[in-house]
């Protein structure tokens, strides 16, 4: 933890300073990172206490099972058709995952929720990619994305098989 | 972390082309928007928590409530430090990024080795899509393969080391950052793959740009801008 914190603000200071020795970029750098801030600092506090209470009014012995350990490839297709679904940026989708963790869903059931919110990224397809590239570009790159999660989750299986489960997972 | 090249010219504001870039006109300023700090989203958001709040109040009773609270108020004060730094380092090194350089190495290469560049290159690309749509967009309309600009979309979306440090690091643990990274890695190879076999079949569906001249001649090279 101590280690983590310690790496993160020394990569900060670093990319800091490469800014700063470049004329206007330390400024820019500056507002891109306030601009993020402003948005997430207010949200994030919002969005896991919203996760952490719906999470806790779900039946979790029902869902615990679709998408838990033993759910094998049903669950990660489940999980992946629930990561399709949210239409928002790592606010609103980490504590999802999150809560999912808690009621019980598989590493790699989780992994397919993580590949399928960002792979299919149905919020950037609306507002950036049909805008800018056009339905051409989109639709191709949607139907390319398809298999992606559930690829992704079946490796992530794989790699729970020959590595062992997270730990602190059960 | 990040391939930081000498770019003497390149200090200029870069929310723009550079004038030789292939931007068509039409679509040459990106969506800027400036978000409001309180919009309709956070007050449904919040609407959620305080409802479930009161719920879990109700059914569950109050200790339960505040297990809960305290839980979480826990893992974001935890947390807070990590995103505030994970936030610097990720607009810094959007500042230091210079779209001209993406744009060069996705560019470049077709092939596999194409579509090797694009997932490296994705994957460093920091911040959110300011950076990186507008350069995929003009390299598109310039007939860049789409197979490398699929691939380099997805590997910045679903490798996004930017949002591991902040989000996967922090809260899943490394171990499952670990098995989430590894097994995204092939993810923008095959839809790089996919892609290409589409734009084969389909065309690449996009507007009548005139393709570039190819830079190299690896006869695997297909001509883009070709479903006009």
């Amino acid at each position: 933890m101590i280690g983590t914190l310690v790496a993160m603000w020394g990569l900060a200071g670093a990319t800091a300073f490469l800014a700063w020795r470049r004329p206007g970029r330390f400024a820019v750098g500056l507002g891109y990172a306030k601009e993020q801030l402003l948005i997430i600092l207010p949200r994030l506090p919002i969005s896991f206490f919203a996760a952490g209470f719906i999470a806790e009014l779900l039946p979790k012995d029902q869902i615990g099972p679709l998408i838990g350990d033993g759910s094998g490839f049903t669950g990660i297709v489940i999980a992946a058709l629930f990561g399709a679904l949210i239409p928002s940026g790592p606010i609103v989708s980490f504590p999802i995952a999150i809560a999912l963790a808690k009621l019980g869903a598989g590493t790699p059931q989780l992994v397919a929720f993580i590949a399928a919110w960002s792979c299919y990224m149905i919020q950037r397809l609306l507002m950036w990619e049909i805008p800018l590239m056009g339905w051409g570009f989109a639709w191709r790159r949607m139907v390319a994305s398809i298999p992606l999660p559930f690829i992704c989750g079946l490796l992530a299986a794989g790699l729970v098989w020959l590595l062992g489960d997270v730990p602190g997972h059960n | 972390m990040l391939r930081i090249a000498p770019q003497p010219e390149d200090d200029k504001e870069p929310d723009h082309f550079r004038p030789g870039m292939t931007a068509p006109a039409d679509s040459a300023p990106p969506p800027r928007r400036q978000r409001k700090v309180f919009d309709a989203s956070f007050w449904i958001f919040t609407g959620i928590a305080v409802a479930g709040g009161v719920a879990v109040w109700i059914l569950r009773g109050p200790e339960r409530f505040y297990e809960i609270a305290g839980d979480d108020l826990r893992l974001i004060l935890r947390q807070m430090p990590l995103i505030v730094a994970g936030m610097l380092m990720g607009g810094f090194a959007q500042a230091l990024v210079p779209r001209d350089l993406v744009a060069r190495w996705l560019g470049r290469d077709s092939g596999w080795k194409g579509l090797a560049v694009a997932t490296v290159t994705g994957a460093m690309t920091p911040g959110g899509p300011i950076v990186s749509f507008p350069v995929v967009a003009a390299l598109a309309t310039a007939g860049a393969d789409m197979g490398a600009l699929v691939a380099y979309l997805t590997a910045w979306s679903a490798l996004a080391f930017n949002r591991v440090l902040i989000w996967e690091l922090p809260f899943m643990g490394p171990e499952f950052a670990a098995i989430r990274v590894l097994s995204a890695l092939p993810l923008p190879i095959i839809a790089g793959l996919i892609a290409r076999a589409l734009v084969e079949r389909y065309g690449t569906g996009l507007g009548s740009a005139a393709p570039p001249a190819p830079k190299d001649t690896a006869p695997s090279r297909r001509e883009g801008g070709g479903g006009a």
